[in-house]
């Protein structure tokens, strides 16, 4: 199976997963279908767990205490700040792109 | 399969997140894909989390390392080659000796045995300077010893026993300094995980 490009600022893992738990609060594996199915990209699970301890280190992601072997993590007021920083960005530059290209 | 991958994260990440990864890789099939993601990951993740002390000293050991062997593979190095090689390692057991002694410093033992490894590099040091003799017999020329010491320098954290570390410290051998910290490493090694 060809695996699908994981580069590129539309495939950076923290805004992918935060994208991810904007929807609510998420486990791993949930995460990683829903990234599949939203934006078509295959995240290791190193690439995931590595980016998760990173957004929950600067306070965008935090876990839900729950028992259990999956736990849950949900978005952080920051977390959404630090979001729509990225989306807003990202969405100037496509703007940039597309025009520069004619294609809006 | 899954809980030797988890080993290549450190222990605190583990302790975290470990319960939940696993679940996380139990859930699919284990392809070469998953696993070198697993690996790149787990060390990208214990180089974040190591002290950039140590992580300095492993890069200068590496380097000396690869001087060693080259010199073995040329067959005879010249004055200079010999001591740059040195010359690194003295840099390498420095960084890992400062990181050490500063966040490790728990017990008597560990005082004496930071104390023997400072004494070591300023031994190292000083012979390198004055006796070039004494320098090769103790950082080792052929880079074989300077490795061994090294690796038990790095493994010191899981605490050797000290008949161990003083074999390796004083029998001026080359193959026993390899030996000995072979040997203090798996005594250590193994000591640690029976009392965790």
């Amino acid at each position: 199976m060809a695996r699908k490009s994981t580069s590129g600022p539309a495939c950076d893992p923290e805004v992918l997963i935060l994208s991810s738990l904007a929807a609510g609060p998420k486990h791993g594996y949930a995460i990683m279908t829903d990234i599949q199915k939203f934006a078509d990209v295959d995240l290791g699970p190193g690439t995931l767990y590595s980016a998760i301890t990173r957004l929950v280190e600067n306070n965008w992601v935090e876990p839900l205490h729950e028992s259990g072997r999956q736990r849950p993590y949900r978005i952080t007021p920051q977390g959404f700040d630090r979001l729509q920083t990225q989306l807003e960005r990202m969405r100037q530059l496509a703007n940039v792109g597309l025009r520069r290209l004619r294609l809006i | 399969m899954i809980r030797l991958l988890l080993h290549v994260y450190p222990a605190a990440w583990r302790a975290e997140y470990g319960e939940e990864f696993a679940a996380l890789l139990r859930s699919r099939p284990l392809s070469a894909f998953i696993i070198a993601n697993v690996l790149l990951s787990g060390f990208r993740e214990r180089l974040r989390q190591s002290d950039p002390a140590i992580f300095c000293g492993i890069a200068f050991t590496c380097v000396f390392m690869c001087l060693g062997l080259f010199s073995i593979f040329r067959g005879g190095t010249s004055g200079l080659f010999l001591w740059f090689g040195d010359l690194l390692l003295i840099l390498a057991l420095a960084a890992t000796v400062v990181a050490w002694s500063a966040y490790r410093r728990r017990s008597i033992l560990e005082c004496c045995w930071a104390a023997l490894k400072a004494g070591y590099v300023l031994s190292v040091l000083c012979a390198q300077i004055f006796f070039s003799d004494a320098s090769r017999f103790f950082c080792g020329a052929d880079g074989i010893p300077g490795c061994g010491i090294t690796t038990l320098f790095f493994r010191s954290s899981l605490k050797p026993p000290l008949h161990a570390q003083l074999l390796v410290f004083f029998v001026p051998l080359a193959s026993v300094y390899i030996i000995g910290a072979l040997f203090g490493w798996a005594l250590g090694r193994l000591r640690w995980s029976l009392t965790r």
